[in-house]
């Protein structure tokens, strides 16, 4: 009767399949159009892709509206006049409209119905939900861990409100979040075999990612890092491959840079660079910013649920035309109540579990550990410290220090704000969640298992980039007065390197699997409150006429 | 045929116990089965002087962005406004319909004024003080209660500040006030084929995922756990 573990490919195929039909179904019958982050711009880049080349150079509206949004992007107004406004979107790469423009084309030679191309264009998102599901799973196996596990934790990305919302929608970071899940893939391979052929792999779906979204131009950086850290092999074979890595990973990076610098003069221009800057905040220092704003919060909030971008109705051609057609609030998160209580619930929990998994490796494991004949530059750099006991202990012990101390600074914080529970476990699940990665990075330079390694570089990457997006926002605020482009969906492509380190961790655990259970479970009931109990409410309050 | 027949059972019991859990949870979802749909405590970022949407908000006022966050020296004199767009063109008051009050760290109050311009509605708290703002520890919230249901009372915009036309973002001291807002919102409606459809796909999907992914895998060895505690026992 239970032949799960006769089969357990089946369940992996049949789980990918009900994300991607999930995904479908909510792209045609939930989600409104033009909701999903700024789809009308996505979709306006992909409708100028299927014209063909050239393409569409930032902050140029062409005569035939290429590099602009038509105001009957969406549907027909009733007005003949048709007025475009700048879209912000071709500051991407073009992999993904390529793609997207495949189905939206077909589906212009099939019919002349609008909420038809649309629907077809979104199908590549959720296309990308499926497979993520397969290709995280997939990973999990290649890892060690069970597939029972591997099944329920390769389900945790798409159970975020968020990442369903995105499936359902015309967006490149779904299609980014595969893109990365398959670097993912190649990386975790070839860490555990050092195949070099697997390490190319691991470059191609990295360039690719290069191709998609500038914002995926740091995981490549850290993931030719590891790569090229973790190699192991002779000297000069180690020069090559590491030449050859950097190149194919970076290339596709390299050329858009080369094209922006050729058209802007700056390789990494994007929509809204080069204005004048006359600062709101000058004096705002960097830790007055954190403690006044609560960028953690919204950060939170954003990863897990942030709907409502008015859809269609940003592109209407005038008052009137709004005034008759859009009603409704515009925009909804999930900032309390029990849907987003399972999520900091589940972080604190995980947080907490690698920060003393972490913990107990390299205090009482990692010295029985025997090293690989063949050295990478990652374990030589082990093997050195490990030779000099009082420096390994002086780091691991500063490194202890250190995450207590920026923990109570999280928790200090958490009682600053003295808000509601949610924002007081927001600060603290983020705490513990930034003492694993410290602790994850003294752990990289310690640690000789593979392992333990693995389980760091996922959150150091993500927490770096955190970094990254919490200075963008405190230069932002210093010069408008604005807290913006908190957009928590910038860390996903992330996840599935996460994901992958603690279910190995899990995996380990006697109660391991009991714990993925109640996770899996528990946002499993979160996503289904969570749509039920407000996105669709939500969606009905603005549904348009 | 067995097998299918155990899975089908699985599922609806998963089905039965993830909708038994979501109405111990959150009963409202289930209002919908009793005509009304709620959405509740639901919280809005970008409260913060700029509308969420230029383009929607213009359609009451043009916003100039260039005046934003300048510091308005008058705002001792003016009171705390909040100007919400309404999509209900038709009502002439909303008295009984709807009712605004902002909340400090310490106080709250009830807008005294309110008045109507164009298609927006303007309340302001006349007894607010500059100092409360000042000692509160938290920003103001703005609570929204939604008195009377009506399929039409919607909000599309959103907007706080000093003075009787709010259009420029509160500011204390030259630092800008950044409000946050809740509201509650009851959209009174009766149950549509649409919804029900939605609704029961979307338990489909929770239960399948749930049965395949937490159940499936996990009962056989849990059974066999079982069993060989009940053999531990018995000896």
């Amino acid at each position: 009767m239970f032949a799960f573990s006769k089969h357990p490919t089946h369940a992996g195929v049949w789980v990918s399949f009900l994300v991607f039909a999930q995904a479908l179904f909510f792209s045609i019958w939930v989600t409104p159009l033009g909701d999903t982050p700024d789809e009308s711009a996505h979709y306006a880049y992909v409708t100028d892709l299927a014209k063909g080349l050239p393409l569409p150079v930032l902050g140029q509206v062409q005569p035939d509206g290429k590099g602009g949004i038509a105001s009957d992007l969406w549907r027909d107004w009733g007005d003949d006049s048709i007025s475009y406004r700048e879209n912000q979107m071709p500051q991407h790469p073009p992999l993904y409209y390529a793609v997207a423009a495949v189905p939206y084309k077909i589906s212009k030679l099939l019919t002349d119905n609008k909420t038809v191309h649309a629907h077809a264009t979104r199908v590549v998102s959720a296309v990308c939900a499926g497979l993520l599901v397969w290709v995280l799973f997939q990973t999990l196996l290649a890892a060690g861990v069970g597939h029972a596990q591997a099944l329920q934790v390769s389900l945790w990305m798409p159970l975020l409100p968020m990442v369903t919302h995105l499936s359902s929608g015309i967006t490149n970071d779904m299609f980014l979040v595969l893109m990365s899940a398959l670097a993912t893939l190649y990386l975790v391979k070839f860490l555990n075999t050092q195949h070099i052929r697997l390490a190319y792999w691991c470059a191609f779906w990295l360039a690719c990612v290069g191709a998609t979204k500038m914002t995926g131009w740091i995981l490549i950086a850290g993931f030719v890092g590891i790569l090229l850290f973790e190699m192991r092999s002779t000297f000069w074979r180690w020069c090559v491959h590491s030449m050859g890595l950097v190149a194919l990973a970076t290339s596709t990076a390299v050329a858009w840079m080369a094209r922006n610098y050729l058209l802007f003069g700056n390789p990494t221009h994007v929509a809204g660079a080069g204005g004048e800057s006359n600062p709101v905040h000058p004096t705002l220092t960097f830790v007055e910013f954190f403690k006044q704003q609560p960028f953690i919060e919204w950060l939170a909030h954003h990863t897990y649920g942030l709907l409502g971008f008015s859809g269609y109705c940003l592109t209407a051609p005038n008052a009137e035309v709004l005034a008759q057609h859009c009603t409704g609030v515009k925009i909804v998160t999930l900032s309390d109540g029990f849907a987003f209580m399972t999520l900091l619930t589940t972080l604190a929990i995980l947080g907490l579990v690698m920060f003393a998994g972490l913990v107990a490796h390299l205090t009482f494991h990692n010295h029985r550990i025997s090293d690989p004949a063949q050295p990478s530059i990652q374990s030589s750099v082990a093997r050195f410290i490990c030779a000099l006991p009082i420096i390994y202990w002086a780091i691991v012990a500063v490194t202890l220090v250190f995450s207590l101390l920026l923990f109570q600074h999280f928790t200090a914080k958490s009682f600053r704000f003295n808000a509601e529970l949610s924002s007081a476990m927001v600060s603290n699940a983020f705490g513990l969640l930034f003492i694993w990665s410290v602790l994850g990075l003294a752990t990289v330079f310690l640690s000789k298992s593979l392992n333990a390694r693995i389980a760091s570089y996922g959150i150091i990457f993500a927490v770096l980039f955190t970094l990254f997006l919490f200075y963008k926002s405190y230069q932002e605020f210093v010069d408008i007065g604005q807290l913006r482009g908190v957009q928590g969906r910038y860390l996903f492509p992330y996840y599935p390197l996460i994901l992958v380190g603690v279910a190995m961790a899990l995996h380990r655990l006697k109660v391991g699997r009991y714990l993925i259970a109640v996770i899996t479970a528990l946002l499993l009931l979160g996503h289904f409150v969570a749509y039920t109990g407000t996105f669709i409410p939500f969606y009905n309050a603005v549904r348009l006429s | 045929m067995k097998r299918l027949l155990s899975h089908l059972v699985g599922i609806s019991l998963s089905a039965a116990l993830i909708a038994g859990l979501s109405y111990a949870i959150l009963p409202h979802v289930f209002d919908l089965f009793h005509t009304n749909r709620v959405i509740e405590n639901t919280h809005i970022t970008r409260i913060q002087g700029i509308p969420f949407h230029a383009d929607t908000l213009s359609i009451a006022q043009p916003l100039d962005t260039s005046k934003l966050h300048i510091a308005k020296p008058s705002y001792a004199a003016n009171p705390l406004c909040l100007r919400l767009w309404l999509g209900s063109p038709q009502l002439t008051s909303l008295n009984g319909v709807l009712s605004v009050e902002v909340q400090t760290s310490n106080l709250a109050f009830d807008a005294q004024r309110v008045y109507r311009q164009n298609r927006s509605w303007v309340f302001c708290f006349n007894d607010l003080r500059l100092s409360h703002l000042q000692e509160s520890n938290l920003p103001p919230l703005f609570l929204i209660h939604v008195l009377q249901p009506s399929q039409h009372l919607a909000l599309s915009g959103i907007h706080a500040g000093f003075g009787p036309q709010p259009l420029m973002p509160a500011t204390i001291n030259g630092q800008p006030v950044e409000p946050s807002i809740q509201y509650t919102v009851e959209v009174k409606s009766t149950w549509i084929f649409f919804d029900y459809f939605r609704y029961s796909l979307i338990l489909f999907f929770a239960a399948f995922l749930f049965y395949f992914t937490v159940i499936f895998p996990n009962l056989g060895s849990a059974l066999n756990t079982v069993k060989k505690l009940l053999h531990k026992q018995t000896k």
